[in-house]
């Protein structure tokens, strides 16, 4: 390892593993329970740590991680640097490592306490080729390790001499702006106006003071970057203006440049620790920024149910989260089931499902790349292993090695997702997008397999009752109308003018009989597919109920109907058309289901934005427990008279209701008989209506005398 | 020799119910001339001009409504659409291209011999055959030159718009009358949309004409069309 630090690492804080945190499927086949963990840095050298460490791990059939830590020191890594750690960790993701990014202050204690949480009994260390004295005065994360490792092993490999060395980090890379310099100069002139005020009355212990508070007000405020400057500048400055002999450089007494001295480090110690704070609050605010990001993704996508809008949600939350351009790809859906989607190798034509407000649209180069991603489940483009120099990134969208996806990213600049905790964040959304893409396929699947089966049952039922119900009437059509027509012209055996009528009316029959059931069929197919518009008129229910009456006026025959409406009933919102169709089936049904010369009533009561209407029979009543199979598709009671339908009328009756809003319910009725009652919904008033005399022309149609008043 | 039985054109593309609805007017005492495209039909009207057009509005080579539309430009002769369930908003554009009635297949015989007779009758009455002020159904009888309405012999009174609207139905009595038509004209094109109107002042007709309001057998409601004033 070349980590090493300016500060004394802390001892390791360490939990012991309360439990073991390890499952037996992770534990895999060979040594139950082990763990390996290695570290990378940088370092050429780590590649080699890390091939180590991936034989030692197939040799023990062992599961092994890889574990970058993020140090402030990370900031000042070059492009080179940079681009050799992901090359690393991702050659460690290449040879089966479990790669993690942890964030924290020193590399020892952090991996230490990684190790513990989660359960690695073997930490495997490049050895350091450093000079001995190197570790004496900065420390060695090696030893640090070693010495707080516990019960866990320790291999220190050595790595090949020669690797270059970075000098230990004294000083935390600055990253103020020019602007903040500006403001420490001018906090310095303001501690110096004040120190002139302060050595007016005091000594000059207490202007140090003054200088001392300019400088911690710096680092806190701008970084230790000027708050050096600051430190630099103020010992200056007071040996300048306050130490006598005042207004030169020069300096009377040696026991100033003790002061100096310790001047210049209280405040070099206070940037530094300053800085140190910062950079931690930095981190976890960064870290907190990350948990909430993925979160409110997780979120987010657990909202959605349909595969394009989820798609089109995750590349909207990646692209505000990382400031770039985003889009996610998925496979054409012509009808492709989920389960031949990962197995599909060959060109997968993607289609751009979603992309952010400034879409754009990948050009050949990009569509092949991305679909390169998706055959081979690989990320691939700008600072990957494959294509690095491309100006997208594409990020296979995969779940339970499946690519489902592919997300395709355009950084504004080339820097902007090479930071390996960026990189791992969006792998992290990548996995979260790739699991809600495939909840979505499959629940897509799964909805479209309970369609097709319910379809296929629809059809079946639909077919073989069609087949007979139609079937019978035709029959008896045809039969009647061929005997009728063989008889024709046959003087001997001419039958009796009564026995023709008869004949001749079952043919009427049968043909009307057959026409109900087309109409309710072709009914049935028009609210099963949806495609009924409503038209709402304000109706008053009296011309609803009287409309189907008369239709039914022939059918009626010695029943007794009883119309029981409110005087003070509102106009209701409802199509004529279907309306009169539900009143028409449901007094069908009651007729159809009672004997003659029973009486029906129809009957209706407002309520608060509501109407319920009842059509009551005193028939046999709903079979016990089939209050709402009545109405489901070809249900036939038991008690019919006379020749029944397909079983549709109350299943018409039930669409046409909801799709007014209203809802409908089968009831036996105390005393014998049934209820069927359903209630339509008011939204609304009428528009109101103009005064009786107001005419379009005014004629004079006046009849005297005025008898009744309109409403 | 001239023939004097009424002659009907039947445009309709389906030979079986082209041959059952000349089949039953040649025994019902019409004379029927047959045409099975919108064409042959418009040829037909310009040759030999017939009395009535049984019109299908699904002809292939045209729609029936433009046929429709084609034929009232030179022609007065009543047309009687014939058109399926469910196709409301048709028989409206029909009836409002200037059909006189339509009928829903499947229709029973008696009901269509009815429209024809309704049809034939308005036709004499555009013809300038004096029409009759006194208009009777049932037991209730309009006086249109006295604007008198009586149920029973009893004298009913009627607001300005319902007599005003029940005069519209008795001049169309036995034909639909379409809500637009009853609209416009009682209320103004403005009002051409609010059917509701219509509804409460025909509930308001009910209640004084028929016998039961809600089982009317004189004023019949056409969902979704119109109303329709039985004549016979």
């Amino acid at each position: 390892m070349t980590f090493s630090l300016g500060s004394q690492p802390a001892p390791p804080a360490r939990d012991p593993p309360a439990e073991p945190t390890i499952s037996p499927d992770d534990a895999g086949p060979g040594a139950a329970g082990e763990r390996l963990l290695v570290c990378i840095s940088p370092s050429p050298l780590s590649a080699l740590v890390v091939q180590a460490t991936w034989r030692m791990a197939s040799r023990l059939r062992v599961p092994w991680v890889a574990a970058y830590v993020e140090t402030p020191q990370h900031a000042r890594l070059s492009q080179k640097e940079r681009g050799r750690l992901t090359q690393n960790l991702r050659q460690a993701e290449l040879l089966g490592a479990e790669v993690v990014t942890l964030s924290g202050d020193a590399v020892a204690s952090t991996v230490l306490a990684y190790a513990c949480r989660c359960g690695v009994t073997r930490i495997v260390l490049g050895k350091p080729t450093h000079p001995r004295w190197y570790d004496v005065l900065f420390g060695s994360v090696v030893e640090d390790i070693i010495r707080g490792s516990g019960d866990i092993d320790i291999n220190v490999i050595t790595g090949e001499p020669g690797a270059p060395t970075r000098p230990p980090l004294l000083l935390i890379p600055s990253q103020a702006p020019p602007l903040a310099y500006g403001k420490s100069a001018l906090v310095l002139a303001v501690a110096t106006v004040l120190a002139f005020f302060v050595d007016q009355f005091f000594g000059l212990t207490e202007v140090i003071m003054v200088y001392l508070l300019g400088i911690v007000l710096v680092a806190l405020r701008y970084g230790h970057g000027p708050a050096l400057l600051t430190s630099t500048l103020s010992v200056a400055a007071f040996n300048f203006l306050f130490v006598p002999p005042r207004y030169t450089f020069a300096v009377a007494e040696g026991r100033y440049l003790v002061t100096f001295t310790g001047m210049f480090v209280i405040g070099l110690v206070i940037s530094n620790l300053t800085a140190r704070v910062r950079w931690q609050a930095d981190m976890a605010l960064a870290r907190e920024r990350h948990s909430s990001a993925l979160y409110s993704l997780t979120r987010a996508l657990s909202r959605e149910r349909d595969t394009a809008a989820l798609a089109r949600r995750a590349a909207l939350h990646v692209a505000d989260f990382f400031g770039c351009q985003a889009m996610v790809l998925l496979p054409r859906r012509s009808g492709r089931s989920v389960a031949s989607l990962g197995a599909q190798r060959e060109a997968p034509d993607l289609e751009q499902v979603s992309g952010t407000a400034d879409c754009f649209t990948l050009d050949e180069r990009e569509r092949s790349l991305a679909e390169w991603v998706f055959s081979h489940n690989d990320i691939a483009g700008l600072g990957t292993g494959t294509q690095p120099q491309h100006p997208s990134l594409h990020v296979p969208l995969a779940s339970a090695d499946r690519c489902i996806g592919v997300l395709a990213l355009r950084p504004v600049s080339r820097q902007q997702l090479m930071e390996p905790a960026q990189r791992n964040l969006l792998i992290a959304f990548c996995d979260q997008i790739g699991m809600a893409l495939l909840r979505a396929l499959w629940a897509d699947e799964a909805q479209r397999t309970a369609r097709r089966a319910e379809r296929e049952e629809l059809r079946n039922t639909l077919l073989s009752s069609v087949s007979h119900d139609l079937r019978t009437p035709l029959a008896a059509i045809a039969g009647t109308a061929s005997t009728l027509l063989q008889q024709e012209g046959r003087a001997e055996t001419r039958m009796s003018e009564a026995l023709r009528r008869e004949l001749l009316e079952a043919i009427c029959e049968g043909a009307e009989h057959m026409n109900r059931l087309v109409i309710n069929l072709l009914d049935m197919t028009r609210l099963e597919f949806g495609d009924i518009q409503l038209h709402k008129e304000w109706i008053p229910l009296s011309e609803v109920i009287g409309s189907a009456l008369n239709r039914l006026e022939q059918r009626l025959g010695q029943h007794v109907v009883a119309v029981n409406l409110p005087a003070e009933l509102p106009l209701i919102p409802l199509d004529p058309v279907l309306a009169e169709q539900l009143l028409h089936n449901l007094i069908e049904n009651a007729i159809k289901y009672t004997p003659p010369g029973t009486l029906i009533e129809i009957s209706a009561a407002a309520a608060p934005n509501m109407v319920t209407v009842a059509v009551a029979d005193r028939g046999p009543g709903i079979p016990p427990d089939a209050e709402e199979r009545v109405f489901e598709k070809f249900f036939r009671g038991p008690y019919r008279h006379g020749k029944g339908g397909v079983g549709l009328g109350l299943t018409i009756c039930r669409g046409i209701v909801e799709a007014h809003g209203g809802q409908i319910s089968a009831t036996s009725r105390s005393g014998g008989g049934a209820v069927f009652c359903f209630t339509m919904p008011i939204e609304g008033e009428p528009p109101p209506m103009p005064p009786d005399g107001v005419l379009a022309e005014s004629a004079p149609d006046e009849l005297a005398p005025q008898g009744a008043p309109a409403p | 020799m001239t023939d004097k039985r009424p002659q009907v054109l039947v445009i309709e593309d389906e030979p079986s119910l082209r041959r059952f609805l000349s089949v039953t007017l040649r025994t019902n005492d019409y004379q029927a001339v047959e045409a099975e495209t919108a064409q042959k039909g418009l040829e037909l009207v310009a040759s030999r001009p017939p009395d009535l057009i049984l019109l299908d509005l699904g002809l292939p080579d045209l729609d029936g409504i433009e046929l429709t539309e084609q034929l009232r430009q030179w022609s007065q002769v009543p047309i009687i659409v014939l058109s399926a369930r469910n196709r409301e908003t048709d028989k409206i554009r029909a009836l409002d291209a200037g059909a006189d009635d339509y009928l829903t297949k499947p229709f029973a015989v008696g009901e269509l011999l009815a429209r024809l007779r309704v049809a034939l009758r308005h036709r004499a009455r555009a013809q300038g055959a004096a029409g009759d002020p006194i208009f009777e159904v049932g037991d209730v009888r309009v006086d249109l030159a006295r604007r008198q309405v009586t149920r029973g012999g009893e004298e009913v009174h009627l607001t300005p718009i319902e007599y005003r609207i029940l005069t519209l139905l008795v001049q169309n009595a036995g034909k639909v009358t379409t809500h637009k038509h009853l609209l416009t004209t009682v209320w103004g094109p403005k009002h051409a949309g609010e059917v509701h109107y219509l509804r409460v002042y025909m509930a308001q007709l009910r209640q004084k004409l028929e016998a039961d309001p809600n089982r009317p057998h004189l004023l019949l409601t056409e969902a979704g069309i119109g109303y329709r004033l039985k004549s016979e």
